[in-house]
């Protein structure tokens, strides 16, 4: 009955080189001399300069960076996932009222253009002083972010039979039982999905981050990097370096939520039998 | 008597804390989305430079926009962009995922793989595309043309490098979604001799419609706002070959200092998201679909 | 009842603690713009790390040691500063000594009402005279000083001596001189004329500069400029005309599409490598040759420059076209104007040490007088005779970014693009040009232009 899948495994490593080659060239290219880069611009590196990615280190400023990018991600993503989540959970549970009104609003809201609300945001912040602070970023994000983590995580929620809430209830669970043992298993994946997504929004981000975030040492990795990429333009094998180094953090978090993505999931099933 | 009381005291406690838990969202969003928005459609019907006072102008910003060539032809390459992100990276993430669904060994893997590239920066992927795409010593030179230089395939080589970053995307989540489909489903339909293809379309798609009618739906709102990689690619040229809507509101508000103009097509720009947004929920309700 | 009433508050809490955290997290806010600070902020756009470390040990630092009010730089990234300052001026912060990127942006600013009027201190500090005679007069707005000029820069054509000794070529000093060279190179197959504007559209101002200048002479560019003849003359189509057709020659980067994805640093380094035989560009070009030249390069010879040749009948020899490539201005909002005026000064004064940032790392020195003495001996002598020139000469021409308005340069270098690609006519594009700039000429937007003959 699963005779001939050979012909997707052929389809699906195709495409695992369309999406992996550009990025094994770019790791590849980080460990080359300039010389090379040249001469041997798609090939592996005759001889791997592992010294380009501590250059890089220094020259880039990343550590600085790093930590920047971590403080604005982590708070990102908790907040939106919070904010977001609560909203899903009124929307998809507790059937607010006016619920299509809301939904509209949502979506409405994730439609404006940034530069709609730039300038004059820009105004407000430095009146209350959350002009280039972290803090400020971070909030910028949670209103930025929120509601499409709402709308995913709610159409998650969505799909749990009311049947399980009812037999909580019975037992006597309250609003947060209700929430600890019985939505948030089942819709598990989707706030995983949300967080991952908000994070990796916050860590990638550059516009907003560049208006609203002035001090050097306050920067995170994506303003780092494209800085070090217009002055250095000459240097590219230092560029790829802090590239590499700047995509390592996330691709190590999807990494760690992605094993615990697949479990949610598996046992969502299995709860469903 | 008391038990109706009790029920409609239960639904009206359920309706409060329902609202307090959306109080975060809205205040947040009160505060830095609206507040600012309002403010700028007051901007939009200004001169403003963006630095001194503004003065009223009516509707003269509007009018002007409806003329600028500029405005029109960053609105057509918009659609452009749109009709083509509603093709390719959605046929590739959901081909995919259903692939996916079918195999026994790698799935993982492969997610993790495809997933890749939108993990990595939009300034990371630009760098790394450029290089690729650069005429002279990229692996492009095998084509001879200069994709991002030339004014015909300008756009194209955008989109292509945007999409690169983004289908994976769309594959986890349709993954996801498809990961959900009760597999007796798919027996049924085998009993009945279906192939791939009839499977697809009539146990897949179905169930995940929710899914894919959203993600259809953000994909339409984005196309509307891309400017990350356009900015970071070509700033809209060669000679407006890529400029979108975004990049003529960026240049008109900080390069030709008309932020009251610019203000007026991000205006445009919210009422044409609005327009879509409207169409789909009444072809929601007329389909009676939940998303 | 209790219950729900216990779980809503925990709700509540959970919610506010998350935010409390995150507030904690992420540190102290710290000043918001010293404009309410103690110190004097200045922003800066550097090429690279080790010039912005040279700019804080020779332009900062000594001033500090002598003030009680401290100076304190914040870098960012060039192709943003100007952002990052529009908003920051329009919400009423921003530093106090801002770094406008020429004329045409102080003026802009100053309409805002946000800089000072830096007249108070003309006296002084002696500008009148310690200034280039045309130099002030841009920066003036309604009379008033409004900035200080600093970075005087310059258009001229570059070239690679190994290269054309060995291809029998002299630096050309007309138009058939030039096109000749142009030819021969592209039959070779190398690149005529190093052009782009990957990374930086608006080069495509510096090309323009060039072809308006030297083809239609600055005489008829003066007349333009304040309004007495307008752009869409003939003149002016035949020098845009002139312009197209190098494109349409593959002269200009190559194929008319190569121009649009050649990056500034590949192209320095095909001058270096005898991939290309010329590059006219800015004079700020001094400080990123030298890098692709030398040991461990791969690049044969050495860099030199020459003026670009007129282009036209009637068109001075040795023109160099004028341009400011920053001007400071201070805010009108500083606490501490006096000190902020005294650190401008700083800034532009003693020209042995304005020299000596050449030298050192190539600062583009303000427009001033110089002496012979000022110049120092291990000053690269074609640095040398290139600031001894500019500074002396008789033929001034007239760069967009400096003597238009912002708008009005805007236009000028985004439709280029649609000409050079056959999508407009030259005379469409310059009657365009009259549209956008006459208005801004009336409304005071423009800077006022030094007549060509007023320079001594």
């Amino acid at each position: 009955m699963r005779q001939r899948t050979w012909w997707m495994y052929v389809v699906l490593i195709c495409l695992a080189i369309f999406a992996l080659g550009p990025l094994l060239i770019f790791v590849f290219d980080a460990l080359k001399t300039e010389p090379e880069l040249s001469s041997n611009p798609l090939g592996l590196p005759a001889h791997p300069q592992w010294h380009n990615f501590i250059d890089a280190w220094t020259q880039a400023g990343i550590a600085v960076g790093l930590r920047n990018s971590i403080i604005i991600v982590l708070g990102t993503m908790i907040g939106v996932v919070v904010i977001g989540g609560l909203a899903a959970y009124a929307m998809s549970r507790l059937q607010l009222p006016g619920q299509g009104a809301v939904m509209t609003y949502l979506l409405v809201v994730t439609s404006l253009p940034i530069q709609l609300f730039l300038v004059p945001l820009f105004f407000l912040w430095t009146k209350i002083g959350l002009y280039d602070t972290q803090f400020g970023i971070i909030v910028i994000y949670w209103a930025v972010y929120s509601p499409f983590a709402t709308l995913l995580m709610r159409s998650f929620m969505i799909g749990i039979p009311a049947s399980y809430e009812e037999a909580a209830r019975l037992d006597g669970a309250g609003e947060i039982g209700i929430i600890t043992r019985v939505v948030l298993p089942m819709a598990w994946p989707g706030v995983l999905t949300a967080a991952l997504v908000s994070a990796l929004s916050a860590y990638n981000e550059f516009l907003l981050v560049l208006t609203f975030v002035q001090t050097n040492t306050k920067q995170p990795l994506s303003l780092t990097f494209f800085a070090f990429q217009q002055g250095y333009s000459q240097n590219y094998v230092l560029i790829c370096a802090s590239g590499v180094i700047m995509i390592l953090p996330m691709l190590i978090l999807f990494l760690l939520l992605q094993r615990r993505f697949v479990e949610g999931v598996a046992s969502q099933g299995l709860a469903a039998e | 008597m008391a038990a109706i009381g009790h029920v409609s005291g239960l639904r009206r406690r359920r309706a409060r804390i329902a609202w307090l838990c959306m109080i975060p969202l809205i205040l947040v969003n009160l505060l830095v989305i609206v507040g600012p928005a309002v403010q700028s459609i007051y901007y939009s019907f200004t001169s403003w430079d963006g630095l001194s006072s503004a003065h009223w102008v009516g509707l003269a910003n509007y009018v002007d926009l409806v003329q600028d060539p500029q405005f029109v032809q960053g609105l057509l390459h918009n659609i452009e962009w749109t009709i083509i992100f509603l093709i390719v990276p959605m046929v590739m993430g959901l081909f995919g995922a259903y692939l996916l669904t079918m195999i026994k060994r790698g799935r993982a893997l492969f997610r993790v793989i495809f997933f890749l590239p939108y993990v990595v920066a939009s300034v990371v992927v630009a760098a790394i595309w450029q290089r690729l795409l650069a005429p002279h010593h990229g692996f492009a030179s095998l084509f001879k043309i200069n994709f991002l230089g030339d004014t015909h395939t300008a756009l194209w080589s955008v989109a292509f490098i945007n999409n690169w970053a983004w289908w994976g995307f769309l594959l986890v989540v349709f993954l996801a979604a498809m990961q959900g489909v009760n597999p007796s489903l798919y027996e049924a339909a085998e009993l009945d001799g279906a192939g791939h293809w009839a499977k697809f379309v009539s146990v897949t798609l179905p169930a995940i419609r929710p899914t894919f009618m959203f993600l259809a739906l953000m994909t339409i709102i984005w196309s509307f706002l891309v400017f990350d990689y356009i900015y970071i690619l070509t700033q809209g040229g060669p000679a407006g070959s890529t400029d979108m809507l975004s990049t003529v509101l960026y240049r008109a508000a900080f390069s030709e200092q008309q932020a009251g103009y610019g203000a007026a097509i991000g205006v445009v720009m919210a009422v044409i998201s609005g327009i879509v947004i409207a169409a789909f929920r009444i072809f929601q309700r007329v389909r009676r679909w939940d998303v | 009842m209790t219950d729900n009433v216990t779980s809503r508050r925990a709700f509540l809490g959970l919610g506010l603690a998350g935010a409390a955290g995150t507030g904690l997290l992420a540190g102290c806010s710290g000043s918001s713009g010293a404009v309410n600070g103690s110190d004097l902020q200045i922003w800066g756009a550097f090429a690279s790390q080790d010039i912005q470390a040279y700019f804080e040990k020779e332009f900062v630092r000594p001033f500090n040691q002598k003030s009680p009010v401290q100076v304190q730089l914040s870098a960012k990234p060039s192709n943003t500063i100007d952002r990052l300052t529009q908003t920051a001026l329009a919400s009423g912060a921003g530093p106090d000594i801002i770094t406008a990127d020429g004329p045409g942006q102080a003026l802009s600013y100053a309409r805002s009402g946000k800089i000072d009027n830096l007249d108070d201190y003309v006296d002084q500090f002696d500008w009148d005279s310690y200034y280039l005679d045309w130099a002030l007069r841009p920066c003036r707005v309604d009379g008033r000083l409004m900035s200080l000029p600093v970075q005087l820069e310059s258009l001229v054509l570059f070239y690679n001596t190994a290269v054309f000794k060995k291809h029998g070529w002299k630096p050309p000093t007309t138009r058939a001189e030039l096109e000749a060279i142009c030819a021969d190179a592209q039959a070779r197959g190398m690149m005529p004329l190093a052009m782009g504007n990957a990374g930086y559209q608006a080069g495509n101002e510096w090309y323009l500069s060039m072809f308006l200048n030297h083809a239609a002479g600055p005489d008829n560019v003066y007349q333009a400029l304040i309004g007495r003849k307008r752009w869409a003359s003939d003149v002016f189509v035949d020098a845009i005309e002139l312009f197209k057709s190098y494109f349409d020659k593959g002269w200009a980067g190559g194929a008319t599409a190569d121009y649009f994805t050649n990056l500034g640093a590949d192209l320095d380094s095909d001058l270096a490598t005898g991939k290309a035989a010329m590059m006219p560009c800015g004079t700020w070009q001094i400080q990123n040759l030298p890098l692709y030249f030398g040991d461990g390069t791969g690049s044969i010879g050495d860099w030199d420059w020459v003026p670009f040749p007129p282009l036209a009948d009637g068109v001075p020899d040795n023109l160099f076209p004028l341009a400011i490539g920053q001007c400071y201005q201070l805010n009108a909002n500083t606490r501490h104007p006096k000190q902020g005026a005294a650190y401008l000064n700083y800034l532009v004064s003693d020209p042995a040490k304005q020299l000596k940032a050449l030298s050192d790392v190539q600062f583009e020195p303000p427009p001033v007088h110089f002496s012979i003495d000022d110049f120092p001996d291990d000053l690269d002598s074609r640095i040398a005779r290139l600031y001894h020139q500019l500074t002396t000469t008789k033929a001034i021409g007239y760069t967009t970014w400096t003597f238009l308005s912002q708008q009005s340069d805007t236009y000028l270098w985004t439709d280029i693009e649609k000409v050079v690609t056959g999508q407009l006519t030259a005379r469409d594009y310059l009657s365009g040009m009259d549209e956008v700039f006459t208005p801004d000429l009336k409304s005071g937007n423009v800077p006022q232009a030094p007549a060509p003959m007023e320079v001594k």
